[in-house]
């Protein structure tokens, strides 16, 4: 990960997600290799003290109102200005009008918002959240992404964010890694990993059917493979943009009268399914 | 130190806003009146018996020395039963992963619930012990004997200093296990075999040595010897607990 990252740690149930974030938050030590947080050791105290994090279950306190429950980790972590950094983080959470209510009485919405605040009481480095938006409905869903993104814009945090939520991934995160059956099966830029694994796959969809002759100077052009035509639509697998570009150039010489042109990859769950299904197709075998 | 502070401070403050404190508080009072009738049949015994009141005298200040021993390390145990559940409690809860994933060590978590369940236990606990002691004295002993009865020095000493101590230290051992143990079911019942062992092994000594539980020499030495042998196991133990551990023993 690199500073200002929103990072998306990706996985089924069982893949190690959370114990990986066990060993980064310095609870569990690792069986073989190491880990490195922040270039220092996961458990070392200054490493700790610049990082913040939400785990599956939130860890707030029911019967202790909001305020007291920040207050207590604004303490553990020695924040200075207490009060106005509680204040702060509450605001950012917007529950700056239920500070005095019990945490008992918060939706989970509300409960994962406190907890993404109190992440943030000590103003740490990099974030480490696990499923922070589990189990909420839609609109707490984005109200806890909107938290997190003015968060991380406004202190250019780096984010480690653990989810099931491939729609939540990809809207937020710049690079992700897939973890599956204990091996990292997938580490990128999330727009070049979608490229790399589109393969140049490209579609164009046109009023009618193109005629066999123009198929056939399509096949002729450089760069272009695999041309084929299902009804309306064109696919053909292209080197670069050059060359797609090229082919639609073609085909409105040619007089076709071109709707939509579509290239690059699958998205992100269709990334994920491909790299979950093949690596479990060989022990499926 | 500062961490363990902040930790103690907090449970503390729970313990203490706690119902169930108060609940148990209601109960010691109540078992204090088992003292006073125990007092009440003794002394009228041996006004039958025909007693003087030299010899009601004496026996009111054995009966009082002995309970003001006894009663402190019963209720300070007792209450301590109230606030024990905290750390069972924030284990199933899971807020206790999240309170080790702070800066703050596995040692600073176990000595700061520690102390809380002690602090508030030994306070109810020598709260209710001075009432109770007092209710008896002055309602019950005094206008037989026309005299108020203090508690021997040694067992203001006691009272105030070894009994928290001994109490610390049995806490300290019941927190460890409950922090390792997964059963919650099982750790809550720690405690009490805890509690019980350690009374068993002091009423034991303290009986089982010459004149008996006649002779108080022997309390405040035996409550030391236990604290201090409770401690050390407590303290051996401790610097094997890791978070892994616990975070393992949480699993549901």
């Amino acid at each position: 990960m690199q500073q200002g990252d929103i990072f998306g740690f990706l996985g089924p149930n069982g893949a190690g997600k959370t114990t990986s974030i066990r060993v980064l938050l310095g609870l569990f030590q690792p069986d073989s290799g190491t880990a490195s947080v922040l270039g220092g050791e996961p458990a070392d105290q200054a490493v700790r003290h610049r990082v913040g994090f939400v785990l599956e279950t939130d860890g707030l306190y029911d019967g202790v109102t909001a305020h007291d429950n920040l207050a207590y980790y604004a303490d553990i972590y020695n924040v200075s200005a207490l009060e106005e950094r509680i204040a702060a983080m509450l605001e950012l959470a917007g529950l700056s009008d239920r500070a005095g209510d019990k945490v008992g009485t918060f939706s989970k919405g509300m409960r994962q918002r406190l907890a993404l605040g109190r992440a943030m009481l000590h103003d740490p480095d990099l974030l480490i959240l696990d499923e922070p938006t589990a189990g909420v409905d839609p609109a707490g869903q984005v109200d806890i992404r909107e938290a997190l993104l003015a968060m991380v814009r406004e202190s250019r945090k780096s984010v480690f964010l653990s989810s099931h939520n491939l729609d939540e991934v990809q809207r937020i995160c710049n690079r992700v890694a897939l973890i599956h059956q204990g091996q990292i099966r997938l580490f990128g830029e999330l727009e070049q990993l979608e490229r790399e694994r589109a393969g140049g796959e490209a579609r164009i969809r046109t009023a009618d059917s193109l005629d066999a002759a123009i198929l056939d100077r399509i096949r002729e052009l450089p760069g272009a493979s695999d041309v084929g035509q299902s009804g309306d639509v064109l696919t053909l697998r292209v080197a670069d943009d050059d060359v797609l570009s090229d082919a639609v150039a073609l085909m409105a010489t040619a007089g076709a009268r071109i709707r939509e042109v579509t290239s690059g990859g699958p998205g992100l769950e269709e990334l994920y399914l491909s790299i979950v299904r093949e690596t479990e197709e060989p022990s499926d075998a | 130190m500062r961490r363990v502070w902040i930790i103690a401070r907090k449970d503390l403050a729970d313990v203490l806003g706690s119902r169930s404190t108060y609940l148990y508080v209601f109960v010691m009072l109540l078992a204090s009146s088992s003292y006073f009738f125990s007092y009440f049949s003794i002394a009228n015994q041996l006004s039958h018996q025909g007693a003087n009141a030299a010899a009601i005298l004496a026996t009111s200040r054995v009966f009082l020395s002995s309970i003001s021993y006894i009663i402190p390390v019963l209720y300070c145990f007792f209450a301590c039963q109230t606030s024990i559940s905290i750390v069972v409690l924030e284990k199933t809860k899971r807020t206790l992963e999240s309170l080790m994933a702070t800066p703050a060590t596995m040692q600073e978590i176990w000595l700061g619930k520690s102390i809380a369940v002690t602090a508030s236990g030994t306070a109810v606990g020598l709260a209710v012990s001075v009432f109770s002691y007092l209710v008896i004295s002055l309602a019950e002993v005094a206008p037989r004997v026309h005299q108020f009865i203090a508690p021997p020095p040694l067992a203001i000493v006691s009272g105030i200093i070894v009994v928290p101590l001994l109490v610390f230290s049995v806490i300290s051992l019941v927190t460890h296990l409950q922090l390792v143990i997964s059963n919650a079911r099982v750790s809550n019942f720690i405690f009490v075999a805890v509690f019980l062992v350690v009374l068993g092994i002091l009423l034991v000594s303290v009986y089982s040595l010459p004149g008996g539980g006649l002779n108080q020499r022997y309390f405040l030495p035996i409550f030391l010897l236990m604290a201090i042998v409770v401690g050390l196991i407590s303290r051996r133990l401790s610097s094997r607990l890791t978070k892994e551990k616990v975070v393992l023993s949480s699993k549901e």
